[in-house]
């Protein structure tokens, strides 16, 4: 291979990936540093570094809200205080008590430490209140010098545009002093007195509005009636929407109620009819009179009311099956109306009229209920039919308005266009106006305190609305740009601003919360020793200094302190990037780290079992590691030395078993686990004991590793030792073991390195959080309330790494060649 | 001395003996009879070993094989046979003790409102504090009774299914109890009055009765430290035989009330094949009716002739866990779907590692790279870190939604909008196999960067005579030869990636759960980890019987693969050499 390969791309290609790779390392390292919290910042590093975290983790300070709760503790006896004799609680006491009035001299000390510097960096600033200015001012003109107004061509459009502008800006003073001259030029008209403003402006708003200014009302005016509109179709589609149901339900009434009706009715009629005409035909006369007065009254009257009936029904199609029918009642009835007297002499006659009077009540009945629904049914009907005609011409009216709109919008599209430009330049003209104005207010200002950089604050809020009001040319807007750097450049001027007020604000507070701790302190100071003496008697006491006390660190200085504190800190740390004067940067950098050393002792911190966690994974490590090494290097011998049965398949057997997750076995580990614990404490679920035993499944591929390596110890040593009379286990145990002490070594620290990354199983059988590996502990580092305390967790997460990075990358040569091996003599 | 060595070490396995028979025993009584077998084999196989010659080999074997035993054997049998139960949330016990449990458990007991019952509760004090010993004068009617603390009477391991206590009659000043006399001070027919019992040295005093207004003070303690420890599953029995019992009234007063059981055991009687078969059932003692058993549970049978489920237990089912998995749509469909993206999770995982780690293994091997040690190391890092650690840092810090530094500062940077990398199916699982590449890439950056050195470099001084080109040689020779070479590493990769639990479950947890399944489910999840919610999840109710189905399915597939992977590795003729 005789190649030359370019190392001028192949490194730095290599280097850019590796620090691709070995970023999520990088953040931790880096995060676990920062003083800032990391998961709210935008920023991936800070400059503000601390070690804090890791001390949290390490050796978590009692801090005063630490110390408080043990002064509680020891006052209610709980554990570990409620065995304790009266003289050691006492000392204890008096030990915590100094201990907190220690805190609280560092705290006064600190803070006035930070005072110092701070007056200083004030102090210093206002000896340069003059330099500031200069700099404010000169980047202002600088600004306004940049503020090109590009000169303006008459035209309607121009007129348009100053109207829209002073109106804007409710025809302010400046806004006509900045536009005077255009003003009086387009209009002619001398605008010095109000009156002359006036009808400038006027003669203004008539030029807009002939060209097209009315537009934009005349739009709004159009969608707010189309709104209207919509909302009356809207309600008169839902009365539709009510009557068109219960026509449906009408519909209903007819068809399945009485049409059925009509239907038995009709037949029954028309069975009366053929009997009548088969009476015609009977010989045998009637002998007594037959009483059908009821007979020849009806049948007319409901022959009229039929027909009306029938009349209104037949307009509806739908409804023809009833009208057929109704249809057959009335030519029934017609019939049966027809009477004469030979057919009243006929004995027959008397069915004939008894049958009909049976039926007469259902038809009158039927009928009345037919017209009563017929006549709801046409009055829905007709309602039906305005509503719909109402639905009709609303949408043609929301179309036509639609329409306008359109054709509106175009316009004032249009509009907008053409005044974009006298506008843009307007506004400009406007802007350079006001800035000249404020150049000179801000060339008043005398030195640097609050109102001073109150006035600086409005400049600068001046400047920011300007940015966001202003319509830019395309992308790349001269104006604009020139802005936002100017803007840059002065941001400072805020942040020192906010600096000094929040730093103001929290002083106030601070002397008061220290001032009262101070004093509850004493008090307590006072009782405490007879507050003691009654508890170690067994009586149950509280002090309500103490809890008052509690209540001002957790609540008070919370609320009142330590919000605009943090903030004053944060401050200090930006100012030393921004702030134009490096020599600040050392009171500074004093004001944050002391501000941030005092918060750290007042802050109220989760309690974590960092160390237990970390002991209880060695202890397990170890053990499962000592074990399983011991068994398998015992176990390899036979396979490597002896010939016995099942010694050919027997690894490989136990090799596939071993390929089976182990997840899978933790049902029935578990089950074993919670029976042995009912009787073994110390081996049950929730358990270290447990947890080891849990871990010794691992024994085949340990045993494939060692026996590998018990085959190249050659057997003429063992032989010899064998000759010289050792027995088959001396050999073993002087000979073997020692000479493979490399590969138990690698195997112990495999099993070690293995166990204390495991996670599932140790999930599964622990429960209690003081019984956690580091494991389970890191993840609570990494959940709950602590989700966002990056700080602690990717400290937590280096300190875990780091052992088993070094310990990996110290025994890779072994892993590689474990791992090819087989592979590589096959 | 050696002689005293080799009887002390005789002496050790005679105690191992004894303790392993006795455990078998023990065992055995708690009805873990596989458990007890297993124990048994393995004392039976050690003895074995230890008194033949023939076994010499095998003693060095016997620590492993116990661990083996207990640990991976048994379990496998223990999966076995509980896929083909219910085990599960619901049904934990056996039907012996849910029958137990049925006949003594206080929970299945009735009240009987005949009598009214007041009681004192009388505590030996230590100093100032009450201790736990205490007595209870009971009034049932009007006639006095002493009861003693109530002592277990049916207990599974520690925990207490039921105890009892007597009631004895009290009528004069002084009772005697096997031998005990208890003397109350000063003797009086009302409890109001009794202020305490003397026994010998020891003085019992008034600690807890409800209608004084000074003694209610202590029904703190008397709930938390007396009624719950010792009385919340105690029966007291009064001469006649009837039962009194503490009970939370429904005004939240703690009062004793006479009770009865609620089911008693009857055996009914049927003909069947012309054969007299006797049936034990349970009986409701309130509504006389027979209490149903069904699918692995008991039932109760209402007024309405409704079931009311009582208590389960562990039934044997049949296949009907594995049947499941095809029949039932709201299980296979979601099934189907896990299984796939197992499959393809395990294969991406691979290729896409494998494509990452090759390249870097191709400039790494070349021996005239400057420090190429150096950035071996740097590149093996992220596979030296612990999984776990990993895997948090990537969930909480890069991957997280909100604050995650790749939606936050990544993505804005490239003008990217944030991805929910939790909560939008296809974007989770690029989530975890950005990960597990990252995470694997070393791995197969190491095998490779072996297996390239291992290439006879005369292969390619031929190549080059022979005029290929660089493409060429490595189409030719570098592939073929590598994939020889790592192919079997490759496939146990697979295996494990198959398996591998730990990513899925510290990053995505399995999330965004699949809609409309009635088993957890969720998008990236993989069998194994399905199978980890199906056990230990109780959120919808754990199912050991279905986890251990879908186990031995995996079992299969893993063990497949691998006794293939064997074959093509060749370990077999290793082992057998």
């Amino acid at each position: 291979m005789v190649e030359k390969r370019r190392d001028y791309i192949r490194h730095p290609v290599l280097i850019f990936l590796v620090v691709v790779v070995v970023f999520p390392v990088l953040w931790v390292v880096s995060t676990s540093f920062r003083r800032d919290e990391a998961a709210f910042s935008t920023k991936l590093f800070s400059s503000r570094l601390t070690v804090q975290h890791y001390r949290d983790l390490v050796s978590p300070e009692r801090n005063i809200p630490v110390l408080i709760q043990n002064l509680q503790n020891m006052l209610w006896r709980v554990k570990p205080y409620s065995d304790w004799t009266y003289e050691r609680l006492k000392k204890a006491k008096d030990d915590e008590l100094k201990r907190l009035k220690d805190y609280l001299s560092e705290t006064k000390r600190r803070y006035d430490s930070a005072k110092a510097s701070y007056q200083n960096v004030v102090n210093k600033m206002s000896e340069r209140a003059e330099t500031v200015k200069t700099q404010v001012v000169n980047l202002a003109k600088a600004l306004e010098e940049k503020v090109s107004v590009p000169s303006l061509s008459f035209s309607p459009e121009l007129g348009a545009a100053l109207y829209e502008v002073l109106r804007e800006r409710g025809y302010s003073s400046d806004a006509h002093l900045a536009l005077k001259t255009d003003l009086e030029k387009f209009t002619g008209i001398d605008t010095s007195s109000p009156e002359g403003f006036q009808t400038a402006v006027e003669q203004l708003r008539i030029f807009y509005e002939q060209l097209g200014g009315t537009y934009r009302g005349e739009l709004s005016a159009l969608e707010e009636k189309m709104k209207n509109i919509q909302k009356e179709l809207e309600s008169v589609k839902r009365r539709q929407e009510l009557v068109q149901g219960e026509i449906l339900g009408m519909n209903l009434i007819f068809e399945r109620d009485l049409f059925p009706e009509f239907t038995s009715i009709s037949e029954t009629l028309t069975g009366l009819v053929s009997l009548k005409r088969n009476l015609e035909q009977t010989k045998m006369a009637a002998i007594f009179f037959v009483d059908d007065e009821i007979f020849l009254r009806t049948v007319p009257s409901l022959l009229e009311r039929s027909k009306e009936i029938l009349e209104k029904l037949e307009v509806f199609s739908d409804h023809r099956n009833l009208a057929e029918r109704l249809k057959s009642v009335v030519a029934s009835l017609g019939e049966l109306s027809e009477i004469d007297e030979v057919v009243r002499s006929k004995t027959a006659y008397a069915d004939l009229v008894k049958a009909y009077e049976n039926l007469y009540p259902r038809l009158e009945r039927s009928l009345t209920e037919l017209s009563n629904n017929l006549e709801v049914f046409e009055s829905k009907f007709s309602l039906l039919k305005e509503l719909n005609g109402e639905i009709e011409k609303l949408q043609r009216e929301l179309q036509a308005l639609s329409r306008d709109k359109e054709a509106l919008k175009k316009k004032v599209e249009a509009l907008e266009k053409s005044l974009e430009e006298p506008r843009r330049t307007l506004s400009l003209k406007v802007f350079s106006h006001q800035l000249r104005e404020r150049i000179d207010s801000l060339e008043t200002i005398k030195g640097l305190r609050t109102p001073d950089l109150l006035k600086y604050s409005a400049f600068i809020e001046f400047l920011r609305n300007f940015a966001n009001s202003y319509r830019p040319r395309g992308e790349e807007d001269e104006v604009l740009k020139v802005v936002r750097e100017t803007l840059r450049k002065m941001r400072w001027i805020e942040e020192y601003r906010t600096f000094v007020s929040k730093f103001e604000n929290f002083s106030r507070n601070l002397g008061d919360v220290l001032g009262k701790f101070e004093q509850q302190l004493k008090d307590f100071e006072n009782v405490s020793d007879q507050l003691l003496r009654v508890a170690s008697s067994g009586v149950f006491v509280t002090s309500e200094i103490l809890n008052n006390a509690y209540d001002l660190v957790k609540m008070d200085f919370v609320r009142r302190v330590r919000a605009e504190m943090s903030v004053a800190a944060r401050k200090a740390g930006t100012l030393m990037d921004v702030l134009p004067f490096s020599d600040l940067r050392r009171d500074l950098r004093n004001v944050d780290s002391q501000l941030f050393r005092i918060d750290q002792i007042w802050k109220q911190k989760t309690k974590h079992y960092f160390w237990r966690w970390v002991l209880n994974s060695v202890v397990v490590s170890l053990v499962v590691a000592f074990i399983t090494t011991a068994v398998c290097a015992v176990a390899a011998y036979p396979f490597s030395r002896m010939r016995f049965f099942g010694r050919r398949y027997g690894i490989m057997a136990l090799l596939l078993i071993q390929m089976f997750p182990g997840v899978i076995f933790m049902i029935a580990i578990y089950d074993l686990l919670n029976f042995l614990g009912k009787y073994i404490p110390f081996m049950g679920v929730d358990s270290l004991g447990g947890l080891i035993f849990a871990y010794l499944t691992g024994i085949a591929y340990n045993m494939y590793l060692i026996k590998g390596f018990y085959d190249t110890i050659p057997d003429s040593l063992e032989e010899a030792a064998i000759v010289d009379g050792a027995t088959r286990f001396q050999s073993f145990y002087k000979i073997v073991l020692p000479l493979a002490r490399p590969i138990l070594t690698v195997v112990f620290l495999l099993v070690f390195i293995g166990t204390f990354n495991e996670y599932v199983v140790a999930r599964i059988v622990l429960q209690r959080i003081e019984n956690y590996t580091y494991a389970l502990g890191l993840n609570v580092f990494a959940t709950g309330p602590y989700e966002t305390e990056w700080g602690l967790f990717t400290a937590a997460a280096l300190l875990g790494m780091m052992p088993m990075v070094i310990l990996f990358l110290s025994l890779q040569r072994y892993l590689v060649s474990g791992l090819t091996r087989g592979a590589i003599k096959g | 001395m050696k002689r005293l060595l080799k009887l002390f070490l005789w002496f050790l396995f005679a105690l191992l003996n004894a303790f392993f028979l006795w455990s078998g025993f023990f065992l055995f009584k708690n009805g873990y009879y596989e458990l007890a077998i297993v124990l048994y084999s393995l004392v039976f196989l050690i003895n074995f070993f230890v008194f033949n010659p023939k076994g010499y080999p095998y003693r060095y074997v016997i620590p492993a094989l116990f661990l083996l035993f207990i640990l991976v054997l048994y379990p496998i049998y223990f999966t076995v046979k509980v896929a083909f139960t219910n085990y599960g949330t619901g049904h934990y016990m056996s039907k012996q003790e849910a029958l137990e449990r049925l006949l003594y458990d206080p929970n299945f007991t009735y009240v009987v409102d005949d009598e009214k019952v007041s009681f004192k509760v009388f505590v030996v004090y230590d100093g100032l504090t009450p201790t736990d010993d205490f007595l209870i004068v009971f009034k049932v009617g009007e006639q006095l009774f002493l009861g003693e603390k109530p002592v277990p009477v049916r207990a599974r391991g520690r925990n207490v299914i039921l105890s009892e206590g007597r009631m004895i009659p009290v009528t004069a000043e002084q009772v005697n109890v096997e031998g005990k006399t208890y003397r109350f001070v000063p003797w009086s027919e009302d409890l109001a009055d009794l202020k305490m019992i003397v026994l010998g040295e020891k003085t019992y005093r008034a600690f807890y009765y409800s209608e004084d207004e000074f003694l209610r003070l202590n029904a703190p303690h008397f709930k938390s430290r007396i009624g719950q420890v010792h009385l919340s599953r105690a029966d007291y029995i009064d001469p006649l035989g009837r039962k009194f019992a503490l009970r939370v009234g429904e005004t939240g007063d703690w009062k004793f009330v006479r009770v009865e059981r609620l089911y008693r055991l009857v055996y009914r009687e049927a003909m069947e094949d012309g054969k007299v078969r006797r049936k034990m059932v349970l009986v409701n003692n309130l509504t006389g009716k027979d209490v149903v058993e069904k699918d692995g549970a008991f039932y109760d049978v209402d007024e309405n002739g409704e079931l009311r489920f009582l208590i389960g237990f562990i039934d044997f089912v049949g296949w009907r866990n594995f049947l499941r998995i095809v029949r039932d749509p709201r299980i296979s469909g979601p099934f189907l779907r896990i299984f796939l993206w197992t499959v393809v999770w395990a294969t991406l995982s691979v290729v896409l590692s494998l494509m990452v780690g090759l390249p870097f293994a191709l400039v790494l091997n070349d021996p005239k790279l400057k420090g190429r040690n150096l950035y071996r190391t740097l590149l093996i890092v992220p596979w030296a870190i612990p999984v776990f650690i990993s895997a948090l840092v990537w969930r909480n810090g890069l991957l997280n939604e909100s604050y995650g530094v790749i939606n936050k500062i990544l993505l804005p940077a490239l003008g990217l909008n944030p991805v929910k990398w939790f909560n939008d199916p296809f974007w989770a699982r690029v989530g975890v196999l950005l990960v597990n590449v990252w995470l694997t890439f070393p791995y197969m950056m190491t095998i490779s960067l072996g297996a390239l050195q291992s290439i006879p470099p005369e292969l390619y001084e031929v190549a080059v005579i022979d005029g290929a080109g660089k493409l060429k040689r490595f189409a030719y020779i570098t592939f073929p030869y590598l994939m020889a070479i790592i192919a079997p590493l490759l496939v146990s990769s697979f295996a494990f990636s198959f398996n591998n639990f730990t990513i899925i479950y510290l990053i995505t947890g399995g999330g965004p759960p699949i809609p409309g399944s009635t088993t957890p489910t969720g998008y990236t999840d993989i069998l194994i980890s399905y199978v980890y919610k199906l056990a230990f999840e109780a959120g919808q109710g754990q199912d050991f019987g279905f986890a251990s189905a879908i186990s031995i399915m995996i079992f299969f597939l893993v063990g497949g693969i691998s006794f293939l992977n064997f074959r093509l590795s060749g370990t077999f003729e290793e082992v057998s050499r």
